[in-house]
């Protein structure tokens, strides 16, 4: 991945050749690093945390090295505060911090919020988004809370429902984001925190009723996990740091790409996930499989503001981790499909044989897509394909086959994603097709179907 | 001349044979507008809605793939996803060169500038269907003109009047259209409008003072006044056929749409009191006599292809048939030389050209070709288009037979209208387009061809 980033900066810049480091060189090479030549630095996720906790981040701030692919391994804080709160007035918060459960997050993002001017919040955990919503919209002073921080893996399904949950109410709400500093990454309280462009942030369009604070269009949060926090199977993918930015490199190379440096790094990630093999995805490369749809979520995310694709992606997601989190061997993913289901799309199912009922009434919505066809945009052969596979599998009575065809409908959404016009490899596509129709949502698919597998491999 | 567009397909052209089959059955008894100068060689404005069509050469019948597609290939609606609404603006210069007889040079061009918000649609799809409301500007012309009479070449007393006058013509379109996918590779549409005209014409046959080149309304001997509007219904079909992922046939029937105006005599008129008597001719005052006249929109098909040649150029190609000898209807007036004497109207009380007709106009074939150059990139999606089409003549001609050939309405009536030999003249267009995100695509358009010279706008929003 590291050769494709390179070969897509030298056609821009002049590269020297790379070096590799242990942490402690990494720390002195940075402590004797010019600030105005451009660096690029490649690291994983725990030596990053390593080389922080060695003053690291000092050096690193001064040479304004900047996280560029936050969003493939860190998570954001999101810092959401009724509006027109008295910030030197003690106050009431409630935190939701997915994957970790150390009690000490809460003095983490006490720490945050002393930095964003609230210097006596009160933090409890709290991680039921309905809960969140009514004590948010009550207030602290009427029982409630003033202040909903949420630290969650990009698309929060969470994010997403309480902004809908207090906008809807009429709640005030400001989005407080850290104005940028001198520091683009600092550690408060113990926790390692690097700020990045707010432009990079494009998960969500808040609606109407969130307002930003005043710092917020440059900046937010980002907080990466604690060392050791971080599941082993997602700290295999390179970081991206880079100082190009402050040297004005940054310009130049997006410039002459004409696209971000954020988004080639996503889709160099992808590229080389692919060039490794699709065969990665299907589940018997666990550790790539992860990496793989979080990638490709990301690279398709991206570009888009598609709500209801935020639905189904957040809901992918929110399959996946909820997968990640239960004891190996306890996992029972039909359960945890079904409380998604429930979440997501209201459906009322107890068993297996009700699920593959909804699939199949599912599947049938999408059958009479003449219209995609007539129209003839490039992926529509492969969503028929898949469909097919995936029509096959539900009608199937035997096991083996059921999975050998789940197997095969899993395969055809991937090779969707992989044809999904809003650029997978890199390549320019002609047609966004099928990724624009209002009612195709093939990562839910996705996931629907990987419960299912493992549903039929636990049976 | 015209600029139609119409569109076809190949598995579409026997649907296209039944429907064109059914309409006839329902089309509308003819029309016919006068034999006055005004209305010789009359513009009509079927231009493609679109500045994405007009600049590929005004083809669009065998792509038809926004929502403009309800005027020029209903067919094509099924090739929308999401809902669209599209609008569009259009700056004409007409140039309407008219012949002058005995001038130098023979022909002069008249016309104005008008601008027009000439098209608006809303596309609707519905699982196979497709919905979709629009209103589509279908001409708005005005010309002023006026020249001097002269002598007739030859020695020969007779003189061609000189004439001048001013049209006003403005027609629309309010209609919905629907279009159905009836296989994975076929698709037919069909529209169905509400049409209106509203026009105003004031026509002079005269002896106008000149002064240096200023021609001065006065002295007029006779004429007409048409200050009137109607509506009637008018319909198109389409077909549009895939027979492979990169090619589309397509095909389209306009229906003709005939307005019934009255008109208003003006002025003294040539009579023979005994038929055969030159001796006996007269002028006769008819100032008042009211008669109403037909305003004929011809009837016009047209086949079309596109053909992606690479993921990034598309080649498109039209052929259009526009039937403007419709417009020699039945109620077809003969207003210069209804002196019976000369034996070119039916009788004394309807004036209408005697059958067959002394007067005609041929049909004509135009031809469309265009291509479409897109540079894609991840935010936005770049357009750049040209391509020419040809725009024949199709002027009033005069053919004596059965009238009387020693009266001197022949030889006036045969140099006024055919000595100027119809000619096939070639437009170029250009056009550039933007679209970003697939939200929002801007187009703009030029056109320059010897009739008109137009600046097109337009934008189509889709809607999720």
């Amino acid at each position: 991945m590291t050769g494709l980033l390179r070969e897509s900066i030298g056609r821009v810049l002049t590269l020297s050749p790379p070096e590799s480091l242990t942490t402690a060189a990494a720390r002195e090479a940075l402590r004797s690093a010019d600030a105005s030549q451009t660096l690029f630095l490649v690291t994983d996720g725990a030596t990053l945390s390593d080389l922080m906790s060695m003053d690291g981040w000092q050096y690193m701030s001064r040479a304004g090295l900047e996280l560029v692919n936050p969003r493939i391994w860190g998570r954001t804080l999101y810092v959401f505060a009724r509006t027109g709160l008295d910030s030197r007035l003690p106050l009431k918060g409630w935190i939701r911090w997915a994957g970790s459960t150390s009690p000490d997050v809460r003095d983490r993002a006490a720490a945050v919020m002393r930095r964003l001017g609230y210097v006596n919040v009160t933090f409890e955990t709290m991680n039921a988004t309905a809960r969140m919503v009514d004590a948010f919209n009550r207030g602290g002073s009427a029982g409630g809370v003033d202040i909903v921080c949420i630290y969650d893996e990009e698309p929060s399904s969470t994010v997403d429902s309480f902004v809908t949950g207090v906008t809807g109410a009429k709640t005030g709400v400001r989005l407080l984001l850290l104005e940028p500093e001198t520091n683009q990454l600092l550690v408060e309280g113990g926790v390692p925190a690097a700020t990045m462009p707010y432009s990079a942030q494009r998960f969500y369009a808040w609606p109407a009723g969130v307002s930003l604070s005043a710092t917020a269009p440059n900046s937010s949060v980002v907080v990466t996990p604690p060392p050791g926090a971080a599941p082993a199977n997602e700290a295999r993918l390179p970081l991206f740091l880079t100082n190009a930015r402050r040297t004005k490199d940054l310009a130049k190379i997006e410039n002459a790409w004409k696209i971000g440096l954020d988004r080639v790094v996503s889709q160099a990630y992808l590229r080389a996930l692919f060039e490794s093999g699709v065969s990665r995805c299907n589940e018997r490369d666990p550790v790539s499989a992860a990496q793989f749809k979080t990638v490709l979520l990301s690279s398709f995310f991206a570009s888009r503001d598609d709500p209801y694709a935020v639905v189904a992606l957040t809901a992918h997601l929110e399959y996946a981790r909820r997968m990640r989190t239960v004891e190996p061997g306890s996992a029972d993913p039909v359960i945890a499909l079904r409380k998604m289901l429930a979440a997501e799309q209201q459906l009322q199912g107890t068993d297996y044989s009700a699920l593959v009922k909804w699939l199949k009434q599912k599947i049938g919505d999408r059958e009479s897509n003449m219209r995609a066809q007539f129209a003839g945009y490039p992926d529509e052969r492969i969503y028929r394909d898949a469909i097919a596979a995936m029509r096959a599998a539900v009608n199937e009575s035997r096991p083996d086959e059921r999975r050998q065809k789940l197997t095969q409908a899993h395969n055809g959404l991937v090779a969707l994603a992989e044809a999904a016009p809003v650029s997978t490899c890199g390549l320019a596509t002609p047609d966004r097709g099928l990724w624009s129709a209002i009612d195709f949502e093939p990562y839910f698919f996705l996931a629907v179907i990987d419960a299912m597998n493992s549903a039929e491999t636990r049976r | 001349m015209m600029r139609a567009r119409q569109y076809s397909s190949r598995a579409g052209i026997v649907a296209a044979g039944v429907t064109i089959c059914c309409l006839a059955l329902v089309t509308s008894d003819a029309a016919a507008q006068t034999n006055e100068r005004i209305y010789e060689d009359l513009d009509f404005r079927f231009v493609t809605p679109g500045a994405r069509a007009v600049g590929m050469g005004k083809t669009f019948v065998g792509l038809a793939d926004d929502a403009t597609a309800a005027e020029s290939n209903p067919a094509g609606m099924s090739n929308l996803l999401e809902q669209e609404f599209s609008v569009e603006f259009i700056g004409t210069q007409i140039k309407h060169k008219r012949f002058i007889p005995g001038g130098t040079p023979p022909t002069q061009t008249f016309g104005e500038y008008v601008t027009t918000p000439s098209f608006l649609s809303y596309v609707l799809p519905l699982k196979r269907l497709t919905a979709s409301f629009y209103r589509h500007t279908v001409q708005d012309y005005r010309e002023s003109f006026g020249f001097a009479e002269r002598a007739l070449p030859g020695g020969d007393s007779n003189f061609e009047d000189g004439a001048f006058g001013t049209i006003v013509a403005e027609s629309e379109n309010q209609g919905i259209s629907g279009a159905f996918v009836v296989h994975p590779r076929l698709s037919i549409g069909g529209s169905w409008a509400y049409s209106t005209l509203s026009l105003s014409t004031r026509a002079r046959s005269a002896s106008p003072e000149v002064r240096g080149d200023v021609i001065i309304e006065s002295n007029p001997r006779n004429g007409t006044d048409t200050i009137d509007a109607d509506s009637a219904q008018s319909l198109v079909v389409g077909v549009l056929f895939k027979p492979l992922r990169t090619l589309s046939v397509g095909a389209t029937y306009h229906k003709r749409t005939t307005f019934q105006v009255d008109t208003t005599l003006f002025g003294s008129f040539l009579r023979t009191r005994v038929i055969g008597d030159p001796s006996t001719r007269e002028s006769v005052v008819r100032t008042g006599d009211r008669f109403t006249i037909d305003y004929v929109m011809p009837s016009r098909w047209a086949v079309g292809t596109s053909w992606r040649a690479l993921p990034t150029f598309t080649v498109l190609a039209d052929l259009s048939r526009i039937n403007y000898s419709e417009r020699i209807t039945d109620r077809f007036l003969i207003v210069d030389f209804q002196d019976p004497d000369a034996g070119l109207i039916k009788d004394e009380e309807t004036r209408v050209c005697k059958q067959p007709c002394n007067f005609s106009i041929s049909d004509v074939f135009e031809a469309h070709v265009g291509a479409e150059f897109r540079w894609y990139r991840p935010k936005f999606t770049m357009a750049f288009r040209g391509g020419v089409f040809s725009d024949p003549d199709h002027p009033l001609r005069f053919q004596s037979g059965g009238n009387n050939l020693e009266h001197p309405a022949d030889p006036i009536l045969n140099f006024r209208f055919n000595t100027q030999q119809p000619q096939t003249h070639y437009g170029f267009t250009a056009g550039w387009g933007l679209a970003l995100k697939n939200f929002v695509q801007v187009d703009t358009a030029l056109s320059i061809g010897d009739d008109a010279t137009e600046v097109v706008v337009s934008t189509v929003i889709r809607i999720r």
